[in-house]
């Protein structure tokens, strides 16, 4: 299952996806869809078995993230 | 023997013309000759003729004058159908994705490299997949075995997409043997490409 990162500025994005993809994780860099958000924002995805390591580096490197979503059948869930 | 009379035309036409000619010669062969009005036309045609094993004869006429005569031998026909035209993109309602860098926009590089990723990903999910996408200069960084993109890029060229990737840039790079998606192409296939476009959008 894909999960994706959305994040409250294009810096906390470009911080998030280096950081991310330097520990190995492969991490892709994306459109938000209008579904999720209006806007031009980009958001993060990875795969749910990388979440764990990618939250504790994001908490390590004092990124934010605005929201997490689990992507099923096309439809984004808010991950809780 | 048919002469093109290419004064005043730029490269690659004088080339691309004499393959035309030479593609409807018969089996027995024949000759072409070539009046062209620059040295790089003729190092081009002599470039071709080498490559595909035809006779080739350079000669200086005038100042910004010059005739190249090109004779195709018998059973040397054939091999100018699979000129470096590759795959003719169809005309018609295609589009085509012309990426000149692996980066989106000027301003910020940080910024402009992580757009692009947005964007290809965007273009992949076109509800009509692109005619052709073609990357040229660092835009060939993008279809490399470790880029990021190359997953978005190959499911296009999975949907029919034709994927062209610029030789010479690769070469340049030093990253002709890590292309991981599409076929490695000249300025023949990008011209071709967009030539026969029905819009071409620009990155």
């Amino acid at each position: 299952m894909e999960i994706v990162y959305t994040f409250p500025s294009t810096h906390a994005v470009i911080a998030a996806e280096q950081n991310v993809l330097s520990a190995k994780i492969k991490a892709k860099v994306r459109p938000i869809p209008t579904v999720i958000r209006a806007g031009c924002g980009l958001m993060l995805c990875i795969s749910l078995d990388d979440k764990a390591q990618a939250d504790k580096i994001l908490a390590d490197k004092n990124i934010p993230v605005d929201g997490v979503y689990s992507v099923q059948d096309g439809q984004y869930i808010p991950y809780v | 023997m048919t002469v093109i009379d290419a004064m005043g035309w730029v490269c690659p036409r004088p080339v691309i013309e004499a393959k035309k000619v030479i593609a409807t010669f018969p089996a027995e062969g024949g000759v072409v000759k070539v009046l062209v009005d620059n040295q790089i036309a003729c190092d081009n045609l002599s470039k071709m003729s080498a490559s595909k094993g035809y006779g080739c004869e350079v000669s200086k006429i005038a100042d910004r004058q010059y005739e190249v005569v090109v004779t195709v031998g018998e059973g040397k026909v054939e091999e100018s159908a699979s000129a470096p035209v590759v795959a003719s993109v169809q005309s018609g309602d295609g589009l085509v994705v012309a990426i000149s860098q692996n980066k989106m926009g000027h301003g910020s590089d940080e910024l402009g490299q992580i757009l692009i990723k947005g964007f290809i990903y965007s273009i992949s999910q076109l509800e009509v997949a692109p005619k052709a996408v073609v990357f040229f200069n660092s835009g060939v960084k993008l279809t490399l075995q470790d880029s990021n993109t190359l997953a978005d890029i190959q499911a296009m060229a999975e949907r029919g997409t034709i994927v062209r990737v610029c030789g010479t840039c690769a070469d340049y790079f030093k990253v002709k043997d890590q292309v991981a998606v599409g076929e490695i192409c000249n300025m023949y296939d990008i011209v071709d490409a967009m030539a026969n476009a029905a819009k071409v959008i620009n990155i």
